[in-house]
């Protein structure tokens, strides 16, 4: 079936420049990534960085820079609040805290990841004879 | 795309420019990322690199500086862009409204100026208003009047309204008269010709609502014995100086002669210092009607019976007042 686009997506598109990007399953990682990192309170975006490295042992290595685009971006959204304040370093560092709209993102995200594995775990599960019927 | 948002960016948009971002939010930007290139670059000499080498890797290990600050950039515009957008959409359709209404405005008048025929007094072009009015005018005896005031008045209807105009001639050494160019035969049109000379009966002939061309008009006008009318104060004193015009009368029969009061001004004569005028154009006991301006005033028509052959007839601007 040929995907349809709606009038108010065509207007989006043109008006803002923008597709939906909500789907996109990188962007949808990162930002759950990000949002959890903040559940334990405000973080600068090193701070961030550096939690999702140690969290992940190292596993996870995004590339740092690319974490600024989404924390604006959430920020946008209403996820997140940010607000300046000085680091341990004694330096000005800009602090994003997590909004109640961002928490229920988060449960959103992280619900959404659980369907996912789990439905990619069904199928990786699944015996040959199963899959092939 | 939720109404907050919407709302969100607009309040963004309309107080800061478009290109407020180079010098506020991408100020701050510049900030949060040289805070996390330094502290990078701090843990990396931690583990015993040089401090080129630390931020080196710490560079290597932010990525594309450009990117992300296009990315940041992206992100703080992508809300005034939809507003940009519609911003510069609105203004458009709005010169091309001012655009459209100008051009409905002036096309009507262009299309006027360009299928313009040139119109003649009727109403219709001069191929159409082809009709003259053509006479004679003589006395009881077949005696040619020259010099006699010939006026005519012409009504028509053309397209987009009424139209009266007023001709005058004088008669020839044989009494004709001829006007030409003054009606449409093959519209409908009036007429009214009027003849006004010395010592003559005022006289004149009416067509009611016709088409065609007209017959030639054949006056026949008898001889009047004149009177004076003399203008005073209310006080006795003469008034010189007020303009009179013979304006109608109605004859024997009960028909009624007279003067259409636009084309009238070539037969207005005035009162001299005796404040005195002959009127020489009616009958003794006729009922007639004189257009009277005293200086100053507006004009006004005065009826009166005429009196006996050289009878004087007083008028003051207080009586009869129009």
């Amino acid at each position: 079936m040929t995907p349809r686009l709606s009038w108010g997506k065509l207007v989006w598109i043109v008006m803002a420049g923008k597709t939906n990007k909500k789907s996109d399953l990188l962007q949808g990682t990162l930002d759950m990534l990000i949002l959890k990192s903040l559940i334990g309170g405000a973080r600068h975006g090193y701070g961030v960085a550096k939690w999702i490295q140690a969290t992940t042992e190292d596993a996870l290595r995004i590339e740092e820079g690319s974490l600024y685009p989404a924390l604006h971006r959430m920020q946008k959204q209403g996820w997140l609040s940010s607000e300046w304040g000085l680091s341990d370093s004694n330096r000005k560092a800009k602090y994003y805290k997590l909004t109640r709209t961002g928490r229920a993102q988060l449960k959103r995200e992280v619900s959404s990841w659980e369907q996912m594995v789990s439905a990619i775990g069904l199928v990786l599960n699944a015996k040959m004879n199963e899959v092939t019927q | 795309m939720n109404l907050k948002f919407l709302l969100q960016t607009l309040r963004q948009y309309l107080r800061m420019p478009w290109t407020a971002y180079a010098s506020d939010a991408g100020d701050e930007l510049r900030q949060e990322l040289e805070f996390h290139l330094m502290s990078s670059a701090h843990d990396h000499q931690r583990t015993g690199l040089s401090i080129e080498e630390s931020h080196k890797a710490a560079l290597a290990r932010f990525g594309d500086l450009n990117n992300v600050l296009r990315g940041c950039s992206d992100v703080f515009t992508s809300g005034q862009l939809f507003w940009h957008r519609a911003h510069l959409l609105t203004t458009m359709a709005l010169v091309f409204f001012v655009g459209w209404l100008f051009v409905r405005a002036t096309q009507p008048q262009m299309i006027q100026t360009q299928n313009q025929i040139p119109e003649a007094a009727t109403g219709y072009s001069f191929e159409e208003s082809a009709g003259d009015i053509l006479g004679s005018v003589k006395g009881l005896e077949g005696e040619a009047v020259s010099q006699a005031n010939v006026i005519a008045v012409v009504k028509t209807w053309p397209p987009g309204g009424f139209r009266q105009q007023s001709y005058m001639t004088t008669t020839d050494a044989d009494g004709s008269f001829c006007i030409e160019d003054v009606y449409p035969p093959d519209h409908k049109y009036e007429t009214q010709v009027s003849v006004v000379a010395e010592g003559r009966l005022l006289t004149s002939r009416y067509t009611s609502m016709t088409t065609g061309y007209l017959e030639n008009h054949q006056f026949e006008l008898a001889p009047t014995n004149p009177f004076a009318i003399r203008f005073e104060t209310d006080g006795g004193e003469p008034l010189q100086n007020v303009a009179v015009f013979p304006s109608a009368r109605i004859d024997q029969q009960g028909n009624r002669h007279q003067v259409y009061f636009l084309g009238s001004e070539p037969i207005v004569i005035h009162s001299d210092e005796h404040g005195q005028i002959p009127i020489t154009q009616f009958l003794p006991g006729e009922e007639v009607a004189v257009a009277v301006q005293f200086p100053g005033k507006s004009w006004q028509v005065r009826e009166l019976v005429v009196p006996a052959a050289n009878q004087v007839v007083v008028m003051t601007p207080s009586t009869f007042d129009f």
